[in-house]
Parts: structure tokens; C-alpha cells; sequence
């Protein structure tokens, strides 16, 4: 354990700006974050907590705490920065990487691609197994090795997908179905999940139905959406942005499923055809899967049920109904 | 001479070396590297991506040695017991459940069976009414590791004893050297899980061609085995039908069709957690293009009129082959059975009746 005063003992030193690197370094977790509240605070009361940092090989400078402090200042086109130098504090690497984990921790909630990032980097101090029962609780993420590795592999990813992982519009979730996907494409759907505005349930369905195409069929993700009925859906001038959300997802589910949904169409079709009042409602099991279909009658008493029976029983047509997939030819 | 497993290296765990079949087993691979180890304690997640297929395990298994097929209410189940010698396996199909349904992974084998066969022949023997179809395949293939474990000359006498018992052995190889030179026969059945030619060569890495498989099958029946096969699973892929059909010739050419006990019929079904795994592991991958819908046993599997499509045209072929193949299907509902077969045992006790049927007219027993 540290002593509680020795990081108030690093002594004070004043770094020119330039000479810290913008991205966050070997110790610091901060990732897809607003600055301009630190800012806002930073030119009304000054700096109130100064940065630690320690000094690298080369004259590297790592932050080891205050990575958006700086970030904040030099924004503000601060020259110099006053800092606490720990280098002579004689801590290892890991006691910096704690450091700023524990500080944070204790402030603030992390999001997804900075759960990545301290994985990451405790990785290469601490055995797996102690990262994944001591440290992934911590992070409330599952003590599993496959959770672990999934987020190691967030870390490496493509900024604009790091990005909206940070933000939470793609779900992890979403995430590891875009592993499946070639790793050049990932950015592509990407931007098609941000644009259509998917939530975490289609942002799944939406992924895995355009993989499965492409694999299927040959082609990859941009070769898909290129195709005409995604182009007329995306390009209509006419829908809203919820009705294109709702033609994409139905044309790609009837490219992936072309037998299952031409039979719920013909279901419908045919369940249509009857004309049946609203008070008469006729289903399908899900998928077809179980061996009968579903007949739902709403009634206020005896005598209507009788009358909505007898319609139904003097129903042209009704004995036609059938499984919808007789007409196909397999 | 260990089959189609690669080994480099053993792991004895704790508690192993006590057992005889550890030092035959050390005997057999002498020379590999053999680290002795401590039970595992931490679990990869489900659908872990390296298997580790070049581990071998030996341990002692704490849980229970013969257990009902986990079959679903939903789906008619066939009845089997599964004899619980090992899991996961030294091939690689792509479609293989074992990727996904275990945790843990090296090819394990468990090392005390010897010492848990008296319990289970009590178990047996107890309920003398009753006939238990046995099977070694469902978490390992029965006979890929024979060469290195011989696990017949344990199984075989043991079965010798058991009048109400047969042991299915399901295998993809054509290990069959060691059953033929053991003089048991009765009441053994070896099956051959069958496939398409093309998605043999290209789903089942490190398995034998069709024609191997088959071959292997006709010299079990030349020695007097009966024998069964599973196609299972079913793939709808390019010209599934003719491709199919090839194999049924292939089987016409090689196999005396009376010597057949029972020819089951499964079309693919998947966890779904199993999707990633296949996704991962096997990237050139067709086998999961179908229409995949959720089944009532939360498994992925081909939409209705897929599945009855391909169960009518396999059980078309195999029937002008031959009438009497005992063709059924594995875990399917009384619908399915129905559309495809123009029949059903209803229910899994139904199913089980007609299996052990088979099973009793062929070995000539009272059930």
C-alpha cells in the first residue's frame, strides 16, 4: 500500500503543452468523452486538481493522471501546464495504471470502449486469470475468458465503431456480431446502424441477416446495400427515417428468409382474402414451426360468440386455408 | 497409431494415476511429453475458440457414467443412453455441437470407467425389463480415439454379460481394426455418421472420404457386425439432392442392406451461441446459409417445409434401396415425422418401442 501523502510530496513542475502527446497513453482510460463541461469549469474556477505525470525514456511525458485536464488546456491554449512529476515516487507502471483506474473508478461510470482500454492495459502487468476475477467485476463486466477477449478486442478497432460503442449506439452486443463480419466492412455497417438509428435489437438482427447474405451469396456488405431495393428504400424521398429503418430490415429479412417470409405473405394474404371482421383474428405459430394455427375470437356474450361462430362457419373460402408453402415448388 | 488425433502432449490430473487405463494409455502414447496437472479450476466461456485438440486429458470423471440422451419434450426423442467415456473429439466438423456445449477444452478421456462398470452393470441388471440402447458417440466419436484408450476391451466383455443392452459405437473413421480383431459381436452395432460427399470433404476436416467410411462399414459387416448410420446432419447445400443420392449409391455398392439396424435422419440444428463459434473457427463455412428458424428446444433449424422436404427425399431414396432400413428421424416433432415419413411413433416412448424393436429382432432378444 502507498503511502497516503506521498503523491502530494511529487514535487511541482511546469511542462511546456507541446511537449504531451494528445492521445491518452500507457496509463490513462479516458476515451469518446465531452470536454467542454472541464473547459467551461477550467475558465471559470482555474485548474483545481493539477495533472501527475511521469517522465519516459526520450523525454517522453505519460499522464498518469489529468488526461482531459490537459486536453482541456491546451484547448485553452494554455503554453504551460503545472504538473505533479511522480517519476521519483519510484512507482512501477502498474501502480500508475492503478492509480488512474482507481481515481476514476471512484468519480465515474466507464464506457465500454474505456472498459476495453484498461483491460487492455492491465493485461500486460497482470496474469489473465487475476485480471479476470479481480478486475472485471470491478468493471461490472462477467468474469468470463470469452467477455475478456471481446474486449480486447474492442481496443484495437476502428475509431469511428470505438466511437459509437463509447457513445452506446452500437451495443456490445452488436459489437461481437461485427466480428463475424470482414474487418474492412465492420465501418460500413457501421455507419448504416448510425444512420438508420437502429436500436440494440435491430442493430443485431441487422448485422447478422446482411453477414449471412454475403456470405451466402458472395458479395460483400457495400455490394449488398448497393444493390437496387436497398438504393430505392434508402434514396425515397417519401419515407421517414422509420419507415426506411422498417423497408431495410423487411427487405433484408426476405432476402435472408425468402421461403419464410413469401409464406407469411401468403398467409396473410390468404387470412386477408377471408375477410374476416376485427372481431375474428386468424395466426400462424411462430415461424410455422408448431402444427396448428390460431383462431381468436372476441365476444361480449354467449349470443355473440354463437353469431361470430356462425359466421364463421358459413365463411367462403375458409377451408382453403392451408399451409402457405403447398404452392411452392422446392 | 493413434487415429486421426494428433497428440502433443498428455495431462494427467490429479487423481488419474491411480487408475489402470492411465498407465496403458502412457504405454501406448510413450513418448509424448506428460505434464501432471491439477483439476481445472477456471472454465473457458461457452463457445471458447481454441479446443486444444492436440491435449490429451486423462482424469477421473466425478459425474454420473451412463445418462438419458438430454433429449426435448418439445421433439421426439429416440431413448438412447449415453455412456459418458470422454468429451470432445479429434475431428473438426464444422457444425459440431461439442464447440459450443462444452467449456472445457483438450480431448478428454475419463480414465476411471473401469472402475464405475460394476455400478453401471448393477444399474443394467436391475432393470432387466427394460432395454438399453447405449452409445459412447454423442460427446466424442465412439472409436477415434480406440487405438490410444481400447476402450472395446472394456465395453465389449462388458456387454457380453448384458442380455438386455446394446452399444451403438457412432464414428466418422474407419478405426476399425481393434473391433475386428476382439471376438464380441453380439449386441454391438457400429454406425457411420454419413454425409454428402462434398460436405464430408469440406465439413468434416479430418474425417475419411464417404467412400472410406462406407468401406470400413462393409468390412464391420464382412466380420459380422451389424451396423447403422446417421445422416445427421442434413445440409441443404447445391444440388443437396443429387449429392445425397451419391452417397446412397456409394452405400448400394458397399453395403448388404439387411445388415443394416437402423438408418437415422437429422437435419442441422444449432445452439445459437454455436453460430459465433462456426463463424470464428470454420470461415469458408456454407452450412449455416438455410433458412434457420428457432425451435421449440431453443436450438436454430431449418424451417418446416426445408426439413420435410429433405427428410421425404432421403427416406425416398434409402426406401427404394431397400424397404426395411429402420429409417427414422432424430428429434423431430409427430408432425414432421408424419409429412415426411407418412408416419410417427407419436411420442419418444413410441420411438424408443420401434428402436428397440429393431434392436431385439436383430440380436434375437425377447423385448
Amino acid at each position: 500500500m502507498m503511502n497516503m501523502m506521498e503523491i502530494a510530496k511529487a514535487p511541482l513542475i511546469n511542462l511546456d503543452s507541446k511537449a504531451i502527446n494528445d492521445d491518452p497513453g500507457p496509463f490513462c482510460m479516458s476515451y469518446g468523452f465531452a470536454l467542454d463541461p472541464l473547459i467551461r469549469s477550467i475558465q471559470e474556477f482555474g485548474l483545481i486538481n493539477l495533472p501527475i505525470v511521469v517522465k519516459g525514456g526520450e523525454g517522453r511525458i505519460d499522464v498518469v493522471s489529468g488526461y482531459r485536464r490537459i486536453l482541456a488546456l491546451k484547448n485553452l491554449q494554455i503554453g504551460e501546464i503545472s504538473c505533479r512529476d511522480a517519476t521519483g515516487l519510484g512507482l512501477s507502471p502498474l501502480r500508475h495504471l492503478l492509480l488512474n483506474l482507481h481515481e476514476n473508478s471512484v468519480t465515474r461510470q466507464f464506457n465500454e470502449v474505456e472498459k476495453a482500454m484498461i483491460l487492455a492495459r492491465l493485461i500486460h502487468h497482470i496474469p489473465r486469470e487475476e485480471v479476470i476475477h479481480s478486475y472485471m467485476p470491478l468493471l461490472s463486466l462477467p468474469s468470463r475468458e470469452s467477455t475478456l477477449d471481446l474486449f480486447l478486442n474492442m481496443d484495437g478497432q476502428d475509431h469511428s465503431l470505438k466511437s459509437a460503442l463509447a457513445k452506446g449506439e452500437v451495443s456490445v452486443k452488436a459489437f461481437e456480431a461485427l466480428l463475424a463480419v470482414e474487418s474492412d466492412f465492420r465501418t460500413d455497417l457501421v455507419q448504416l446502424i448510425l444512420n438508420l438509428r437502429l436500436t440494440f435489437n435491430q442493430q443485431l438482427q441487422f448485422i447478422e441477416m446482411a453477414n449471412d447474405i454475403c456470405i451466402r451469396d458472395g458479395i460483400d456488405i457495400p455490394g449488398l446495400f448497393k444493390q437496387s431495393p436497398f438504393v430505392e428504400i434508402m434514396e425515397n424521398e417519401k419515407l421517414n427515417l422509420p419507415q426506411k429503418t422498417k423497408g431495410i430490415l423487411g427487405l433484408l429479412r426476405s432476402v435472408r428468409f425468402p421461403l419464410l417470409t413469401r409464406s407469411e405473405e401468403s398467409f396473410r394474404k390468404a387470412v386477408s382474402g377471408l375477410g374476416l371482421s376485427d372481431k375474428l383474428r386468424i395466426s400462424h405459430p411462430p415461424f410455422f414451426e408448431g402444427p396448428d394455427y390460431r383462431l381468436e375470437i372476441t365476444f361480449g356474450n354467449g349470443r355473440q360468440l354463437k353469431d361470430r361462430i356462425k359466421v364463421l362457419n358459413n365463411l367462403e373460402g375458409l377451408e382453403a386455408l392451408a399451409d402457405p408453402w403447398q404452392e411452392e415448388k422446392r | 497409431m493413434t487415429g486421426p488425433a494428433r497428440f502433443k502432449r498428455i495431462r494427467v490430473e490429479e487423481g488419474a494415476e491411480t487408475y489402470s487405463q492411465t498407465s496403458v494409455i502412457l504405454g501406448r502414447l510413450n513418448g509424448l511429453p506428460v505434464e501432471h496437472v491439477k483439476p481445472v479450476q477456471s472454465r473457458q466461456g461457452p463457445g471458447a475458440l481454441d479446443l486444444d485438440k492436440e491435449t490429451l486429458r486423462l482424469l477421473p470423471f466425478q459425474g454420473e457414467f451412463l445418462k438419458p440422451c438430454p433429449g426435448t419434450k418439445e421433439y421426439i426423442c429416440c431413448g438412447y443412453q449415453i455412456l459418458h467415456v470422454g468429451t470432445n473429439c479429434p475431428l473438426d466438423c464444422s457444425y459440431c455441437v461439442l464447440q459450443a456445449y462444452f467449456n472445457q477444452p483438450e480431448l478428454r478421456v475419463f480414465v476411471n470407467l473401469e472402475s464405475k462398470l460394476d455400478q453401471i452393470g448393477d444399474y443394467i441388471d436391475r432393470n432387466s425389463g427394460k432395454l438399453f440402447r447405449i452409445g459412447t458417440g454423442e460427446f466424442m466419436d465412439s472409436l477415434a480415439l480406440e487405438s490410444v484408450v481400447g476402450w472395446r476391451k472394456l465395453l465389449l466383455p462388458f456387454l457380453s454379460n448384458r442380455m438386455n443392452a446394446v452399444l451403438e459405437l457412432k464414428t466418422k473413421t474407419e478405426e476399425v481394426d481393434g473391433l475386428l480383431s476382439s471376438p464380441w459381436r453380439e449386441r454391438i452395432i457400429v454406425s457411420w455418421s454419413l454425409n454428402s460427399p462434398s460436405i464430408a470433404a469440406v465439413e468434416e476436416k479430418g474425417a475419411p472420404s464417404i467412400k472410406k467410411r462406407l468401406e470400413a462399414a462393409r468390412r464391420c459387416q464382412d466380420e459380422g457386425f451389424v451396423v447403422g448410420f446417421h445422416f445427421d446432419p442434413l445440409i441443404e447445400h447445391q444440388d443437396w439432392k443429387d449429392a445425397y443420392r451419391r452417397t446412397v449409391d456409394m452405400m448400394d455398392d458397399l453395403i448388404n442392406p439387411n445388415g443394416i439396424i437402423w438408418i437415422s435422419l437429422g437435419c442441422l440444428r444449432y445452439m445459437p451461441l454455436l453460430k459465433k463459434v462456426i463463424r470464428k473457427r470454420h470461415t469458408g463455412s456454407h452450412i449455416l446459409d438455410g433458412e434457420f428458424i428457432l425451435g421449440f428446444d431453443g436450438k436454430m433449424r431449418y424451417f418446416k417445409p426445408i426439413r420435410v422436404g429433405m427428410y421425404t427425399y432421403m427416406s425416398k431414396i434409402l426406401n427404394q434401396w431397400h424397404d426395411d432400413l429402420g429409417v427414422y428421424l432424430c428429434m423431430e416433432s409427430d408432425e414432421i415425422w408424419q409429412r415426411s415419413l407418412g408416419w410417427s411413433p407419436e411420442h419418444s416412448e413410441g420411438l424408443s418401442r420401434y428402436l428397440d424393436q429393431r434392436a431385439a429382432n436383430v440380436f434375437g432378444m425377447n423385448y
